[in-house]
């Protein structure tokens, strides 16, 4: 899976989560890339608490709209209008473009959540072009050094509390914390010690990438843009439209063209394997 | 857990005025208001006005002249009215203000003024009632509701609130698949993502709950191209969907909505025959 | 032919009273060169100034003259002399940058702005001869301290140096790294790459043909004599003869199974140990050894299975008690840690006596020799007349003269009636100070031969 072959797919998945109001087109954006994560996450890695904040995104976002919004013909409550903002009718049609909205939002989201949850953090950082490349060098350290940093606290905490150290007074605070700094910095000077060493400083530098394009990430970069490229003019010459449920709802406009072109967002499924 | 609920109730919200902002700053100027059935030959526009909301609607006809009462009726707006003997009709109720009332007119409290304008958009209160005012091309008719006793100043200029010329190339009675500047976006009707209160019914917005005249299509989503763009493509139209086209409510499932659903389908199956693989790895 | 060559150098610190290097006078040829010294000797600041970091990246004032490869190291920037010497740290963890291998082995050629397809050419071949070719895909943070040695040697080989120094390789690495590195070591030597290697485990390098250099006081000691390796260098275990124990059983351990994160890496341990006996713990690293010492300290609770122990204080010295000092002088560490125990407040001077500690008690431990500092953190753990101290890996990057008080210090203890649990792959330090040998690995805890009496 090439990484750059990826993040185009996520690009063009945003692009078409982002540039429709309508939310069919959404719901495909969407579960073609829930379906990309789950097959294709690295192991170990759940997706439970992503799709739980979306569910809650959706939520809020169907609240805020209901709550503010007081258009539309079906109404299911109303709230005195006296009251503020909220004041009024509470109507079906504003529930519903709140999920639309959300489910908007949940698929911009899952579009770009498998940059971080199927590739390995290294490749990213691997995958960043030649003008970033000082960023992906204190990136890779970052990346590095962080694990070190949690251990060593891990393990001064537990040594210390052997020593009589209790977390509970704040006053004991500093036991814990300055050692886990300290030891922090120090390794710090240590591998910048270690990356003097080996030539760091100023001077020209190059890239080194050991970006492979195989087949199969060719196919899911081509398809990827040309579904984005072509949504994008669908939506320009006005064959795919947004959906304003007011002020009655009915059932969003559908184009083959467009669902074709977010299908097109699936091909992950059929040539990459984990 | 407590910390992931905060996480989420500071990021969600961020993202929902993010969005929201986005598409509120995307938007474009005061929205032109619907006119369908540009082809057709004369038309009067209505203005609604209550509280803070004004809402207006342009209709259309081919007879030389139209009944106010007509026009209400065709405007789309939701209104009901009471036979009061010598005026003949008056109205009670418009877009659902007052909620509830036992009088029409009642002897206290608020109730709707009618106004008439000519083509120069001066508005004067109409002497008889909607069933007895007869309109021609380019006029206006207005309902205010407003407090009895009170001053009863008129409602909003209606200027442009029906295009003064038929815009030429359009052969197409819905201009159905939008070809507007305004956002491919989340407007909704009444600003709600973006904080703001007052945005909520006006008449900024294009609209949506006019719909298009009752004898047309209610194809959703559609949004103006005729007052503001000039013709929308009609190369666009035959690919366009949906056959919303006579149904006054819901939309109707034409077959690429059909599609769609069944691609949905499929997909939701994928995901459970992913989800019990990966389980079982 | 001689690679790099000192004459009369001279090196003091920023700030520093004496010298760390001092008139030194030697001669690097090809081939293998083992140099020996106490912490604290200037050895890790001799080996600094074959690539320049004594004197550009520490600073202080520099004397005399130094050549490596031809070229004036005080003169020349440590970027120009990195082409051609490469240098390798003590500590695994602490010095890949990229966290992927391949790209990691290829900063080096990255910083001298070498074309791409000179560096894939070369960090293939790197990898090669580092022995982690098959390595190449994976993620840095995967590996074990032993691999991670060798990818520091594949990116310092993927410059094609005339030199390799290494500070301490081992010290970190059980038997097996050891082992793998000390062989991919000789065959480097064998293709013509001059080696420099700084190490207190000798017992690993005894076999390996060169050169032997012993460094103190900031002076080489001596030179050449390949064949000769100083007495005063390799000591023999410290074995004295000793009762049985006999003391009441101070912790037991009955089918225990044990893991971080509820995955098992021990299982079905049954043990115990009294008052006054040193049970040493032996295995590879990642078999078990800390986990089983954490959960006999009551830090992990176990899986299944029970731990019982008497009552009384339990010392533990972590892997890197180095990490614990931050007050501000070592006496107040220690007094800290006894702060509870009057009596114990005795005992402590007792301590820092025995481990030498005695000139530099008030100092900042921070400021002290990395030996000295060791010392110290072991003091401030083991204060106070613990019933029961768990030890893991305390020699680790020690040099003989602190491993000998360690020593001490721990058959005091014993004498004293404390149970210890010593975690190492020294089998020296085991065989010295242990009544019984005690292997973890595999997900087994197995009785090994009981070490005899002398």
């Amino acid at each position: 899976m090439n990484p750059r072959a990826l993040g185009a797919w996520a690009l063009a998945g945003v692009t078409i989560a982002l540039a429709t109001g309508n939310p069919v087109y959404r719901v495909l954006v969407l579960l073609c890339a829930l379906n990309i994560l789950i097959a294709l996450r690295r192991p170990g890695i759940s997706v439970r608490g992503l799709i739980v904040a979306l569910i809650v995104a959706a939520a809020i976002a169907i609240a805020t709209t209901t709550l503010a919004s007081h258009t539309g013909v079906h109404a299911f409550l109303v709230l005195p209008a006296g009251i503020p903002v909220i004041g009024g009718r509470l109507t079906l049609e504003a529930a519903f473009f709140g999920l639309s909205t959300g489910i908007g939002i949940a698929a911009a989201v899952l579009a770009a959540a498998p940059l971080s949850l199927v590739l390995e953090p290294h490749a990213l950082v691997d995958a960043l072009p030649a003008a970033l490349a000082r960023t992906g060098a204190a990136i890779g350290t970052a990346l590095n050094l962080i694990p070190g940093i949690a251990r060593s606290a891990t393990e001064i905490r537990d040594a210390q509390r052997m020593r009589g150290w209790r977390s509970r007074r704040v006053r004991e605070w500093p036991d814990l914390a300055v050692p886990v700094v300290l030891t922090a910095l120090e390794g710090s000077i240590t591998l910048a010690e270690a990356m003097e060493a080996r030539g760091y400083g100023s001077g020209t530098r190059t890239h080194y990438t050991a970006d492979v394009w195989h087949r199969a990430d060719i196919v899911v970069a081509a398809s990827a843009v040309a579904a984005a490229a072509f949504f994008v003019a669908l939506r320009i010459s006005g064959v795919i439209s947004d959906w304003y449920p007011f002020p009655d709802v009915t059932a969003p406009p559908v184009s083959i063209a467009g669902v074709v072109s977010c299908l097109a967002l699936a091909a992950p499924l059929l040539v990459w394997r984990r | 857990m407590v910390r992931r609920l905060l996480r989420i109730a500071v990021v969600v919200p961020l993202l929902a005025i993010g969005l929201g902002a986005a598409s509120a700053a995307t938007h474009t100027g005061p929205a032109t208001p619907l006119c369908a059935e540009a082809a057709a030959a004369n038309h009067v526009g209505i203005v609604i006005e209550h509280d803070t909301t004004v809402k207006h609607q342009c209709v259309s006809f081919t007879s030389t002249t139209i009944l106010a009462l007509t026009v209400l009726q065709d405007s789309g707006f939701e209104y009901a009215t009471q036979l009061y003997g010598g005026i003949g009709e008056a109205v009670c109720q418009i877009d659902n203000v007052p909620a509830q009332y036992t009088a029409c007119l009642p002897s206290s409290g608020s109730y709707w003024v009618f106004f008439v304008a000519d083509a120069s958009g001066t508005w004067t209160s109409a002497a008889h009632g909607v069933s007895v005012t007869s309109l021609s091309d380019g006029d206006y008719v207005g309902f205010r509701y407003d407090p009895l006793g009170g001053a009863n100043p008129p409602p909003v200029a209606p200027r442009g609130v029906c295009p003064s010329s038929t815009p030429t190339p359009t052969p197409t009675p819905q201009p159905t698949a939008s070809a507007s500047p305004t956002p491919p976006g989340t407007t909704p009707p009444s600003g709600t993502q973006t904080p703001g209160p007052t945005q909520a019914g006006r008449s900024a917005t294009p609209d949506p709950a006019g719909g298009a005249t009752a004898a047309s299509s209610q194809s959703p989503g559609s949004a103006s191209a005729s007052g503001v763009l000039g013709a929308s493509s009609p190369a666009a139209s035959p690919v366009a969907t949906l056959g919303a086209s006579t149904t006054g409510a819901g939309g109707g499932l034409s077959p690429a909505l059909v599609i769609a659903i069944l691609a949905i389908a499929a997909l939701i199956g994928l995901l459970g025959i992913q989800g019990l693989r990966r389980r079982r790895q | 032919m001689t690679v790099a060559s000192l004459r009369r150098f001279t090196y003091r610190y920023p700030n520093a009273g004496q010298p760390a290097l001092d008139r030194v006078d030697l001669d690097v040829p090809d081939g293998i060169t083992l140099v020996a010294g106490a912490s604290g000797s200037g050895k890790s600041s001799l080996l600094r100034v074959f690539n320049g970091l004594v004197p550009h990246f520490h600073g202080g004032t520099v004397s005399g003259f130094a050549e490596v490869c031809g070229r004036d190291v005080v003169t020349t920037p440590t970027r120009v002399l990195a082409t051609e010497v490469g240098f390798v740290f003590q500590d695994p963890e602490l010095q890949a940058v990229y966290p992927s291998v391949e790209r990691d082995v290829a900063f080096g050629l990255e910083n001298i702005g070498a074309a791409p397809a000179l560096m894939h050419r070369r960090v293939g071949e790197a990898l090669e001869v580092a022995g982690i070719a098959h390595l190449r895909g994976r993620a840095v943070a995967t590996l074990s301290g032993g691999e991670r040695q060798r990818l520091a040697i594949a990116g310092v080989l993927a410059m094609r140096p005339r030199l390799v120094v290494l500070d301490e390789p081992l010290s970190q690495l059980d038997d097996q790294g050891a082992a793998a590195l000390v062989a991919t070591l000789i065959d480097l030597a064998k293709q013509g790459t001059a080696i420099v290697v700084a190490e207190h485990r000798f017992e690993k390098l005894a076999r390996v043909p060169g050169r032997r250099i012993a460094i103190g006081g900031g002076r080489t000691v001596s030179t050449d004599a390949p064949a000769v390796v100083p007495a005063a260098l390799v000591r023999p275990p410290v074995v004295t003869a000793r009762p049985q124990p006999t003391g009441t059983v101070a912790w037991r351990v009955d089918h225990l199974a044990t893991g971080p994160a509820h995955t098992p890496v021990l299982e079905g341990v049954t043990l115990e140990g009294r008052r006054g006996e040193v049970v040493a713990l032996v295995g590879p690293n990642g078999g078990g050894k800390t986990t089983l010492l954490r959960t006999l300290a009551g830090l992990l609770t176990p899986i299944s299975g029970t731990v019982q122990r008497a009552p009384g204080r339990v010392a533990f010295l972590p892997q890197n008690p180095m990490a614990l000092l931050h007050r501000a002088s070592v006496a107040a560490e220690i007094a800290w840690t006894v702060r509870r125990d009057d009596r114990s407040a005795r005992d402590a001077a007792g301590l820092i006596n025995e481990l030498g500690l005695t000139h530099i008690a008030h100092r900042d431990p921070r400021d002290l020799s990395s030996g000295e500092r060791q010392r110290a953190a072991i003091a401030a753990v083991l204060a106070g007349s613990p019933q029961i101290a768990l030890l893991d890996e305390p020699t680790r990057g020690m040099d003989d003269g602190s491993r000998d008080a360690l020593c001490r210090v721990v058959l005091r203890m014993r004498a004293a009636g404390c149970s210890i649990v010593l975690a190492t792959h020294d089998m020296n330090l085991a065989r010295s100070v242990a009544d019984r040998v005690v292997s973890a690995g595999a997900g087994v805890v197995s009785e090994l031969v009981a070490a005899g009496v002398a």
